[in-house]
């Protein structure tokens, strides 16, 4: 049996910028004196985080416009961080992004999300002894679901109490096939409200939805000069 | 002389000020926001589009502070001219209830709310300052 062919690598997108901004972004990555930026845009406003050393004051607005020129091919964010590399004579930009729904203050986080009717499904998952003990209406649950793809789906930070009494998890009461169940509940909810993104780790914490991530795709640019425009005879 | 004409277009398809635009809403191209808006409106002097305003439905922590949200874009070239400050009195002779919020980061924006006589500083946190038309 062969081995399988490596995935064919996807070409960057082609950005231009002005030919003299062009020229210094060269020199400062090359010198490895500009390193990262990010961005975390939300609702009214976009924190930007330099990682640079060079004498070059415009070099935050020159990246901040480019963000802004580009950013709709990263998808929706919460936070991107664009890593510079100069090989082969050619300047590349590296985007990695992810959503964090907590951070944009559009998203509605727990949208959907019913606790009581979350409760009553673990609580139907334990087995019948611990049934008998308690009641739905008393668990406290909380558990951290990351999902890459139908075959990655897992669970940790898995936690069941009685009223928040921490000396008694019931967590353990739960057979990995019923563990499976509770993150395919939390899952199905996630995708029918936030979207079908392909990955996403999701908090519940104490039966309440506490975070939504996802990852968007990592995206590369290749940056040229912007050519300059042609004149009128 | 300045007027605010409605639109019924899509902001980044249509703006010939993109950056613009993505930099006073940086979250335009989330479907929630899309979904949310209940009316744009183009600001106009002389012929030439200087601006945008967008009513929208209040997200989350801000459904406190009314039933829209307004937010008001003069392009980068048009600001400073008092052109922001002329759609706001036009805006207010409505008498309608409004609300516009400013982020802590974006020092103009935040100054230029500063000074504009008929809003009044509502609410405020570390990221974000919210204004309220002051005959409310």
């Amino acid at each position: 049996m062969s081995e399988p062919e490596p995935d064919k690598q996807k070409p960057p997108k082609v950005t231009e910028v002005d030919p003299e901004v062009y020229k210094k972004l060269c020199e400062v990555v090359e010198a490895g004196t500009f390193r990262s930026v990010s961005f975390s845009p939300w609702h009214k406003g976009c924190d930007t985080e330099l990682n640079a050393t060079c004498d070059w004051d415009d070099l935050q607005d020159e990246m901040e416009s480019w963000y802004y020129d580009n950013q709709e091919d990263f998808g929706t964010h919460t936070y991107a961080t664009v890593v510079p590399y100069y090989n082969n004579k050619k300047l590349l930009f590296d985007v990695s992004a992810h959503w964090d729904r907590s951070m944009d203050q559009v998203s509605e986080l727990s949208e959907g999300w019913d606790d009581v009717a979350f409760q009553d499904f673990v609580y139907n998952l334990l087995p019948s002894k611990l049934k008998k003990q308690t009641s739905s209406e008393d668990l406290w649950i909380s558990v951290d679901v990351d999902y890459e793809s139908p075959d990655q789906l897992s669970n940790s930070a898995f936690s069941i109490s009685e009223s928040g009494d921490e000396e008694k998890d019931l967590a353990a009461s739960i057979t990995p096939k019923n563990e499976r169940l509770i993150a395919e509940y939390v899952l199905k909810w996630c995708q029918e409200n936030h979207g079908p993104d392909d990955n996403f780790s999701i908090t519940i914490e104490n039966n309440e939805v506490g975070g939504v991530e996802s990852s968007c795709p990592s995206e590369e640019f290749l940056v040229i000069p912007k050519k300059p425009e042609a004149t009128k005879p | 002389m300045i007027t605010i004409e409605p639109t019924e277009v899509d902001l980044i398809a249509f703006s010939s000020h993109v950056r613009d635009v993505r930099r006073a809403f940086p979250m335009i191209s989330h479907p929630l926001f899309q979904r949310s808006i209940l009316g744009i409106s183009k600001i106009v002097e002389e012929s030439t589009e200087k601006g945008f305003i967008v009513n929208l439905r209040p997200f989350g922590e801000f459904r406190a502070f009314g039933l829209v949200e307004t937010m008001l874009l003069v392009f980068t070239e048009f600001q400073r001219q008092g052109i922001g400050r002329a759609a706001i009195s036009l805006l207010n002779a409505d008498e309608k209830p409004r609300f516009f919020v400013s982020a802590i980061s974006n020092s103009v924006s935040t100054a230029f709310f500063n000074m504009q006589s008929g809003l009044i500083l509502a609410h405020e946190t570390p990221r974000y300052k919210v204004y309220k038309t002051a005959s409310l």
